[in-house]
């Protein structure tokens, strides 16, 4: 990753600080091409003596040196701090300055606690928005039994298999029947009718649900039948806050339609 | 923002009240959460999940505001949430009480117009200053509230009302540049520095206007003229309110600033009052020497960035074009297609040749907003432009032929924006703002619906998107929480299987990336960014992240375009607006930054860094809330008001009081007034005056007593009237898709003891009990351009019925209206046609079966509309009421000429702002089927309106006008007319 320098500054840093208070100076831009160049043209020259070289009693005169070396860069640095240097010429202070602003972000990620991200991230899927469009879908949803038997996770389990929502909507029962019956009737496969038993079991709306023509159709041919297919959606079309929400998405939809329809009449 | 925009919080609020009127339907519910300061209102259960973070916000910037200025209100203030607009924003009021309104949607980072961290809590933080700044009461000002029971808005029914509120809220009586300059001044500091105090687009404004020598606006000038006529309008209030104030706090110190902005018991109730008590000196001195002190800054910075050699350009256009959208280059027809919004022209959607700069408009845009227009995306193969209408709402993707100029919704409210467009497959991308939640969506072909691609976590706010050309990258500005900026770069494959993990990620900390778009081979991206303070154009290497400045710019360079490999489009800022340019491509090394006023104020008064309100993350709002249920209008009703007022009655002078009653929020309203005149010859009966009112959004109903109005005193209209009055009314908005309304009105009134028709004060008669109903539908589609003073372009109908029941006889008459206008080349200037007929079927001799037409019907003191000639009743030159007829068809034609605009008219409480000249004639024809009672008569006319402000915040319009009405056998009758409205 690339960072474009961040302009804040650190103000508890005294380190910073002085260094701030000096003069921003850029060498030339002539210098590191120069530099460059002279390294490249050292690497190709030919070696004509050994790169290292054993000096016997060196050290004493290396001292002397060193010391020497250290007291003319001190003239020279404060002689620069005086004076200054090197000489700064127009169009030399700086490459590609940043801007200076004081920033000290007061609020950072873990500061914005928000709630129930699920179902903000269901309101933002596909599915809600096709459920919001679909009116055999939302009848279905305002149903009691459905919602009650959808809060029971076995219910969910045996709505999730196709076959299921298959079966319940293309066996029409006359009535709400014996639940054996019921399982009897649909002519499940093994695995199937065992789901379908257990939910039967725990949530008994379940069956006044099958027996509802309009909703069992639902259940298989809306998009309700999408929803039915994934557990978590199964389980937030238990929330009576996610059922409000495509309710009034809906009543959006509604509006928006027929408000287009008018746009393109008037459109020139 | 304050609420000085009246009419956008009204559709805010109509919006929301709409919503909850289908609460039956929805299941939705308006739901109110408390704290001690605190009433905050949101649609349940969508909006739920960011109630504890705004409360936070809330109650972080409040515990700010009552440590810096001694807040202790006496009311909670009341706070509503809103999703009807896809545009993040807010406003504030104190009167009558403390409100605040949030569109929770993302903010636009337009040009670097806006900079900040997480939204909600830069807005309370904002808002709240407004709240403080006009609300804190000093004893004088709350010794009124005690008195008149609460603070007094000012009611055109009323005007006493206005000295009233100046009496207990003397603040409010405010410009917009002190309100905003100071809001925006410390949302900045609050933020820990992030915002518009150091706002690098202000300092490109200003830089600008030295560069090019123009003329700052003096207090005067700037809320007289430059918020009218400017392509930034009302921007300008913040733009010039910032600079002041930082101008006042780095050249005295900051805390001078809080003791003129703060209301306390030994300050000057007027703020320029207050300012010279503070400051020693006028306001218009200091401002004076700003001017100077910026011009200095300036021309500092100017000599900083052309120490190196600045970019040369090359103008496409011969002038600036206001504000322009994103723009796309056909290279076969070398045009730029772009959205244009400029004063004087309704905002479009246009063709700009790249040969002669000439610009061909295509289509109007509906519902543009300010500096970004409109999204635009391009379909080179099928020359289609796609673009987003209803921008400052819910918006909507439209498609438009560029070259046959037909076009057609493809999406309804769907709330998208940002679009990009993917050329290998036709699909068209983009982000969809639905409850504060950025969401990335692919539109395939035939474009009816959408698929959601990817959701950000609230807080994080993604824009500028791109499509590589070779359809396999996309690129986006993220905005995260903490204020920095990204642009990320992501494989088209693996968005589509919901990963959207960056494949380069080029980070610019507070800065915003602004438009950052790809190279024709997909290789860099090209944008601008204010890295030097100065907005240049960058570009990166996606392979490598190479970065490369391509531009020295002196204003600012925005929206490049590849044209090819040597040269972009981009458009240059100038003080009239952006112009398209075009420039070369070669990188260069040096760019000197330049210095933010802002960053010297920080420098020479530190103070301003203790004025951060730290995070709400810490803020325990589990243990505040007192409360959380259902918000029930009517149950919160409450005292808002109590008042003396005057009346007129006939011709005498009755005293009285006026009560009104809210909620909070105040979606539900009821008055009672009550006088009595002393005087005159009225007889006992007559003597004691009653009205009662009640509204809330789509119902009302009142009941009076020998009706009394303000503005019967100043004549000639009069609408008081003997006896009883008992009315009910139901409003229905059919269509709200703004500024298109359908709306359907239907009332019933009963009525008695009358002397004079309720509608025709000049038509006597003797009625003891009178029965009517009857019903409107009226459409109107009418839109007007940056700075105008009217409508522009566009129509309007309607169809009305009145029905009337009297001495068991039956009434019934019927007309309609039609209002077609049609804007001139001359900027504010157009032509409107209107035209009305109508019937009764009764008898030409009952009054109760005639429409009567005469004057202008303006009063002296009014308070109606001030065009009162353009309604079906008026015909200037005549008498009022004195042409009657049982039918009737009347035509018209209106020339409305460009206002004159006053810069230094005045002084800052009192001025003129504009002078609005129109000419009309027409023809009128009653009783077409009968020879004996027909009457012909044509007019000819002219009225001039001038628009005042007193107080910074009310409107006045004085008009006169004449007339000469014309009719076969009779003299030409004149009349002359003037006027005073109170208030809009």
């Amino acid at each position: 990753m690339n960072t474009f320098n961040d302009d804040r500054r650190d103000d508890n840093d005294e380190l910073s600080e002085i260094l701030n208070d000096l003069p921003q100076v850029d060498p030339p831009p002539s210098l590191v091409p120069t530099v460059m160049s002279t390294i490249a043209e050292l690497a190709n020259a030919p070696v004509t003596q050994p790169q290292v070289t054993y000096i016997r009693r060196g050290s004493r005169m290396a001292k002397k040196v060193l010391w020497s070396v250290a007291a003319v860069a001190a003239v020279a640095l404060i002689a620069l701090k005086v004076v200054g240097y090197p000489p700064v010429e127009q169009g030399t202070e700086a490459t590609i300055g940043a801007a200076q602003r004081y920033q000290e972000s007061q609020i950072s990620a873990s500061d914005v606690k928000v709630e129930d991200q699920q179902f903000q991230a269901f309101l933002q899927s596909d599915l809600f928005r096709q459920l919001a469009n679909d009116k055999a879908a939302q009848d279905a949803l305002k149903n009691q039994d459905l919602q009650k038997a959808l809060a029971d996770a076995s219910v969910r389990a045996a709505l999730a298999r196709a076959d299921i929502r298959y079966a319940i909507a293309n066996v029409r029962l006359a009535r709400v029947e014996a639940r054996n019956d019921v399982i009897a009737s649909l002519k499940l496969d093994a695995k199937s009718q065992a789901a379908l038993e257990a939910a039967l079991n725990t949530s008994p709306a379940l069956l006044r649900v099958i027996a509802n023509a309009n909703i069992a159709d639902a259940i298989a041919n809306s998009s309700l039948a999408q929803a039915l297919a994934r557990s978590d959606a199964a389980l937030a079309l238990s929330n009576n806050a996610v059922l409000q929400a495509i309710s009034q998405a809906s009543f959006n939809a509604r509006n928006d339609a027929s408000v287009n329809v008018s746009t393109n009449a008037v459109s020139k | 923002m304050v609420s000085g925009c009246r009419r956008a919080l009204a559709v805010c609020l109509a919006s929301t009240l709409a919503l909850a009127a289908s609460a039956t339907d929805s299941r939705a519910q308006l739901t109110s959460t408390e704290t001690s300061h605190l009433v905050l209102v949101y649609i349940n259960p969508t909006q739920t999940f960011i109630v504890p973070h705004v409360g936070r916000s809330f109650e972080n910037a409040f515990a700010f505001h009552q440590k810096l200025f001694d807040f202790k209100p006496k009311e909670k203030i009341a706070v509503l949430l809103t999703d009807f607009s896809d545009a993040g924003n807010a406003s504030a009021d104190a009167v009558p009480r403390d409100f605040v309104s949030l569109r929770i949607a993302p903010m636009n980072f337009a040009f670097e117009t806006f900079t900040a961290s997480e939204r909600m809590s830069y807005l309370m933080n904002h808002e709240l200053v407004h709240v403080v700044t006009m609300d804190r009461p000093a004893p004088r000002d709350q010794m009124f509230r005690d008195l008149f029971r609460g603070k007094v808005a000012p009611i055109p029914e009323h005007p006493e009302s206005v000295g009233y509120m100046f009496l207990t809220t003397p603040r409010r009586a405010s410009p917009r540049w002190f309100l905003e300059g100071i809001a925006v001044f410390l949302d900045t500091w609050m933020a820990g520095g992030i915002g518009r105090a150091q706002g690098p687009y202000d300092e490109m404004v200003f830089r600008s206007m030295v560069i090019d020598g123009s003329r700052f606006s003096d207090p005067l000038g700037l809320v007289a003229e430059l918020t009218k006529t400017d392509f930034q309008v009302e921007a300008n209030s913040y733009l010039y309110g910032t600079r002041f104030m930082n101008y006042l706090a780095y050249t005295y110190t900051p805390q001078s600033l809080i003791r003129w902005v703060t209301r306390t018991s030994d300050s000057k109730a007027y703020y320029a009052s207050s300012f010279r008590q503070v400051y020693g000196l006028p306001i218009e001195k200091a401002w004076a020497d700003w001017i100077a002190f910026e011009r200095n800054f300036q021309q500092k910075n100017v000599a900083t960035i052309r120490q190196y050699p600045t970019t040369p350009y090359k103008d496409v256009s011969r002038e600036a074009l206001g504000s322009l959208s994103r723009a796309f280059v056909d290279p076969e027809r070398r045009t730029i297609y772009a959205g244009l919004n400029y004063p004087g022209t309704v905002a479009y959607v246009g063709a700009i040749s790249m040969d002669d700069g000439h610009v061909e408009r295509l289509h109007d845009i509906k519902l543009p907003r300010i500096y970004t227009v409109t999204s635009v995306a391009y379909d080179t193969e099928t020359h289609t432009l796609f673009y987003t209408a209803d921008n400052t709402a819910q918006r909507d993707l439209v498609a438009l032929d560029v070259t046959t100029k037909k076009q057609r919704t493809l999406l309804k409210d769907a709330r998208i924006g940002e679009l990009a467009f993917n050329r290998t497959d036709g699909s068209i991308w983009g982000i969809r703002t639905f409850n504060g939640i950025c969401t990335l969506v692919r539109i395939p072909q035939p474009y009816t619906d959408w698929n959601a691609v990817y959701s950000w976590p609230y807080g994080e706010v993604a824009y500028d998107l791109d499509v590589s050309p070779n359809g396999e990258l996309v690129s986006a500005s993220v905005g995260a929480i903490d204020g920095k900026q990204t642009v990320r770069v992501m494989k088209t494959a693996s968005l589509l299987l919901n990963d959207p993990t960056p494949l380069k990620q080029f980070d610019f900390g507070t800065a915003v990336p602004s438009n950052f778009v790809f190279s024709q081979d997909s290789h860099y991206l090209y944008g601008s960014s204010y890295y030097t303070g100065v907005s240049n154009i960058f570009r990166y290497e996606i392979a490598t992240g190479d970065t490369e400045a391509l531009t020295n710019a002196e204003t600012g360079f925005f929206r490049p375009v590849p044209l090819d490999d040597e040269s972009l489009l981009v458009f240059r800022y100038t003080g009239d607006g952006f112009v398209p340019s075009i420039i070369n491509t070669r990188p260069i090394k040096d760019i000197n930054a330049i210095t933010f006023l802002g960053h010297e104020l920080v420098e020479k008064h530190p103070i301003v860094k203790q004025w951060a309100a730290g995070s709400p993350g810490s803020v325990p709002i589990e243990t505040l809330i007192t409360r959380t249920r259902p918000y029930a209008p009517l149950k919160r009703l409450g005292l808002e008001s109590l008042y003396p007022v005057v009346e007129g009655y006939k011709d005498t002078f009755a005293i009285g009081v006026h009560a009104r009653l809210s909620d909070p929020l105040s979606f539900n309203g009821a008055t009672l007034t009550a006088a009595f005149s002393p005087a005159g010859e009225l007889p006992v009966s007559e003597r004691v005056h009653l009205r009662a009112e009640y509204r809330r959004y789509d119902w009302s109903a009142h009941g009076a007593w020998n009706n009394g109005d303000f503005y019967d005193l100043f004549g000639p209209t009069k609408t008081s009237r003997r006896g009883y009055d008992f009315g009910v009314a139901h409003t229905d908005l059919l269509i709200f898709d703004e500024p298109r309304r359908l709306t359907l009105t239907l009332e019933g009134r009963v009525s008695g003891h009358l002397d004079q028709l309720p509608e025709y004060q000049n038509v006597s008669v003797k009625v003891d009990d009178l029965f009517s109903f009857g019903g409107a539908l009226s459409y109107t589609d009418v839109r007007s351009s940056l700075g105008n003073v009217d409508e522009e372009k566009g129509f309007k109908w309607s169809v009305t019925s009145r029905n009337t029941v009297v001495a068991s006889s039956f009434f019934s008459r019927t007309h309609a209206t039609y209002d077609q206008g049609v804007a001139l080349p001359i900027p504010h200037s157009s032509i409107w046609f209107r035209s009305a007929a109508g019937f009764s079927p009764q008898d030409a001799a009952e009054p109760f079966s005639n429409f009567y037409f005469g004057g202008f019907g303006n009063n002296y003191v009014d308070h109606l509309d001030e065009k009162r000639y353009r309604e079906y009743y008026a015909l200037p030159g005549a008498q009022l009421n004195e042409i009657g007829g049982r039918n009737f068809a009347k035509t018209a034609v209106e020339w409305n000429l460009p206002p004159l605009r006053f810069a230094r008219a005045g002084t800052p409480g009192f001025y003129l702002t504009w002078m609005r000249p129109a000419i009309f004639a027409g023809g009128l024809v009653t009783n077409m089927d009968s020879g004996q009672l027909r009457r012909t008569v044509s007019h000819v006319g002219g009225q001039l309106d001038f628009r005042l402000n007193m107080l910074s915040m009310l409107d006045l319009t004085l008009s006169v006008g004449g007339a000469v009405a014309y009719e076969r056998a009779t003299d030409p009758r004149t009349e002359a007319m003037i006027s005073l409205k109170i208030l809009h």
